[in-house]
């Protein structure tokens, strides 16, 4: 709809865009996984959950959301603490880019 | 599916209290919780089995019904629905007179019979939502017959747990969607995507109000998750970011747009008319008076963006007129403009 092309003039046709992000408020990806926002408020300032900020809003993606789910049942399941959980998280994170790297590697 | 000793699974006595079952139960997480061992396949099937007798015996409904009929406590949960859905009295020694009653045969038929009549009351399994089954054990990966069969065909995506059959309001759903001036201007009709995972594609005709700016939220009411045991639907919440104007010819300040006009220096000197574009790609005529300066301002009144939430108001539309120079004269015009120095202009 650039004006550089008259016959778009009043136009105003529906165009097609395809959607493709989830993006959640911090009260609501808490109320989704079922943990309390301030945890959740405090994973994200410790960079647990990665986060983005619009207008002073904290979103949290489809992948913040499934590491908040993990966060939620290494609570509930294993009954790990918040320094447990921080810990475990951070040494999960480690070994998954170690099996990459490994993955990466060709075979002398 | 094969009976499992749910106790000996946990490894812990008939008479254990509730305290000494969850224990056992993570202590079972702690070593084979598929979250601690990432591509274990080994892990995963021991995980399931304690999973599976803890959320049995962590209810007591549940471990009582198990406790009294082994095995057969599954068909008892799908005949105590279909009982007290049906008014009629759903207790234990009820479900084993039943059983007395009508043999071994008939309770299976009964009980698949039941199954068909509750497409949504599968629900039964509460500890994990249908993201976290994914999450442990994969999409793809057949979940063991205890999973399938207490959620099978049951509306849990409702991503969070519930224990509660109360009605409840399906949870909002939140997009960024990308905005164009042009959009913004007057408003505009589009259509849209939405792509969720585990679900088909569902495209809606989305009215984007004129005025919306970076962050505005656009509510399509009742477009969220489905609401959970007849309650209403959520809402699905588009968030605005605007992009860029592609032509780079207007500056967005506030309701107000600005756009630079080029105009032939003639016209300031002497005035004329120049054409002033919109975003809708309309051209306002503009006049020029003689002796206009390189810069000034115009402002059109009402040509600006849409005010949001204020019909038919809208901002203004700045003009800001630059001079033209030719790059290169005429013999004739050069002469002129030299006589035009001599007589004293600069």
């Amino acid at each position: 709809m650039s004006m550089n092309h008259p016959e778009t003039q009043g136009r105003r046709d529906a165009e097609r865009v395809v959607v493709y992000t989830e993006h959640y408020r911090i009260a609501v990806a808490a109320e989704t996984v079922g943990l309390p926002e301030r945890q959740v408020r405090r994973f994200v300032r410790i960079g647990l959950v990665p986060s983005t900020t619009r207008e002073r809003e904290a979103y949290i993606d489809a992948e913040g959301l499934a590491r908040l789910r993990k966060i939620r049942r290494l609570s509930e399941d294993v009954g790990l603490n918040a320094v447990g959980i921080e810990v475990v998280m951070r040494l999960l994170d480690q070994i998954d880019e170690l099996q990459q790297q490994v993955a990466r590697q060709p075979r002398s | 599916m094969e009976f499992q000793d749910y106790y000996a699974i946990l490894g812990v006595p008939k008479s254990a209290t509730e305290k000494e079952i969850k224990a056992a139960y993570r202590k079972k997480a702690r070593q084979y919780h598929p979250d601690l061992n990432p591509n274990d396949q080994e892990a995963v099937e021991k995980f399931k089995q304690a999973a599976e007798a803890n959320e049995v015996l962590s209810d007591p409904e549940k471990r009582k019904a198990y406790d009294a009929l082994g095995e057969q406590w599954r068909d008892y949960e799908q005949w105590k629905k279909a009982a007290e859905a049906a008014g009629q009295p759903s207790g234990i020694e009820d479900f084993q007179r039943v059983l007395r009653g009508y043999g071994a045969g008939a309770r299976g038929g009964q009980s698949s019979a039941y199954e068909g009549g509750f497409p949504g009351g599968g629900g039964t399994y509460t500890t994990y939502s249908q993201e976290d089954l994914e999450d442990l054990f994969g999409g793809d990966n057949p979940f063991s017959d205890f999973f399938q069969s207490s959620f099978g065909g049951s509306g849990a995506r409702s991503g969070r747990r519930s224990t509660s059959s109360a009605p409840r309001r399906g949870r909002d759903y939140e997009y960024e969607i990308e905005v164009t001036l042009q959009q913004a201007y007057r408003g505009a009709t589009t259509q849209l995507t939405f792509a969720r995972q585990g679900e088909p594609d569902r495209t809606l005709e989305v009215t984007i109000p004129g005025g919306v700016t970076d962050g505005s939220r656009i509510r399509l009411a009742g477009q969220g998750a489905p609401g959970i045991n007849g309650g209403p639907n959520g809402d699905l919440f588009l968030i605005v970011t605007m992009v860029p104007d592609r032509s780079h010819q207007f500056t967005r300040e506030g309701d107000d747009l600005r756009v630079k006009v080029n105009v032939p220096f003639t016209d300031f000197l002497l005035g004329g008319s120049v054409q002033v574009p919109t975003p809708d790609g309309r051209r306002l005529e503009l006049t020029i008076p003689a002796g206009t300066q390189d810069g000034r301002v115009f402002r059109l009144r009402g040509q600006g963006i849409a005010k949001l939430g204020k019909k038919d108001q809208r901002g203004d539309l700045l003009a800001e007129v630059h001079a033209e120079l030719p790059k290169s004269l005429t013999p004739a015009q050069r002469e002129a403009i030299e006589r035009f120095r001599a007589e004293g202009g600069r």
